[in-house]
């Protein structure tokens, strides 16, 4: 994915707060953290003493996207998502990895911008 | 007898009975309808879907749960490397949900604007040949899945408006 620019191993030690939204200190660098599984509502794991951040970037914008394991790197063709239901903010489509298991793929435009208007109305 | 020969009052005659005869083709073709429904069966009830719509049958595999999809929409799955919308059918009419047995088969249907999703059955029975004066109209309200009922042996089979299930509720 061209839009993830890094991923980074962190404590929970290292993240601070500030009007409730979790920070990161990335080299001098305040990026803000947002959990994926809030944003989905999912029931959140128990966050370990380490976590995953996926750090993902539109333009100026950075966020770092909280998950619960990082699986890997592929190359694959993004389908869509055919049936009746038109479109899921934050999902760009799906695809599959060859073991009929159907993988979901990001929309990480709408995230970061979400992200962005939650900041300014916080 | 070439054409030119008729008389204009013949030819007349001769255009009503080919009509009429045409008319009473399609009248009669409309009676004799044999409508080709596949059956499958949800918590011990018959349900059934038109034959036409449906493109295939799978059996249950991996479920991808999606967030922010509605709660009877299970998630989605691949049809070798599509991927697909899996409805609950179960839920989507308001029948108790229930975990996949080894019955369960996935129905691949699509409705009238072409779009393609599975639903989730407790298991497939057959192919039914209904004619179609059998299928009376469903006695449920208007916003009913279920637009007839059909007779087959002692058991009512009720037909399922793949428009009505293949749809989100806004």
């Amino acid at each position: 994915m061209n839009a993830v620019l890094e991923t980074l191993l962190i404590s929970s030690s290292d993240i601070q707060h500030s009007e409730g939204l979790e920070l990161l200190n990335l080299r001098g660098d305040a990026l803000p953290l947002r959990s994926l599984a809030a944003e989905f509502d999912l029931e959140e794991s128990t966050p370990g003493a380490k976590r995953f951040a996926v750090v993902v970037g539109m333009g100026d914008l950075r966020v770092g996207l909280l998950v619960d394991r990082l699986d890997g790197q592929q190359d694959t063709v993004i389908k869509p998502i055919q049936g009746p239901i038109q479109g899921v903010r934050g999902i760009a489509g799906a695809t599959e990895l060859g073991d009929q298991n159907p993988v979901l793929v990001l929309d990480v435009s709408s995230l970061v911008e979400d992200t962005a208007h939650k900041k300014g109305s916080a | 007898m070439s054409e030119s020969n008729l008389t204009a009052g013949e030819a007349q005659a001769w255009d009503a009975l080919a009509r009429e005869a045409a008319s009473a083709g399609t009248e009669a073709a409309a009676i004799d309808e044999i409508r080709q429904l596949l059956a499958f069966e949800l918590d011990g009830t018959a349900y059934a879907v038109p034959v036409e719509q449906v493109t295939e049958i799978v059996r249950m595999r991996p479920v991808t749960p999606v967030p922010r999809f509605p709660e009877d929409v299970l998630g989605v799955i691949s049809l070798r490397g599509e991927i697909v919308e899996l409805i609950d059918l179960r839920r989507r009419l308001g029948l108790a949900p229930t975990s996949p047995t080894r019955r369960s088969r996935i129905i691949v249907a699509s409705n009238s604007a072409g779009e393609v999703a599975g639903m989730l059955v407790d298991s497939v029975r057959e192919v039914l040949r209904i004619p179609s004066e059998a299928i009376r109209p469903a006695a449920g309200s208007e916003s009913s899945a279920v637009e007839g009922l059909c007779a087959v042996g002692d058991q009512f089979v009720s037909m399922i408006e793949l428009d009505r299930v293949l749809t989100v509720d806004a």
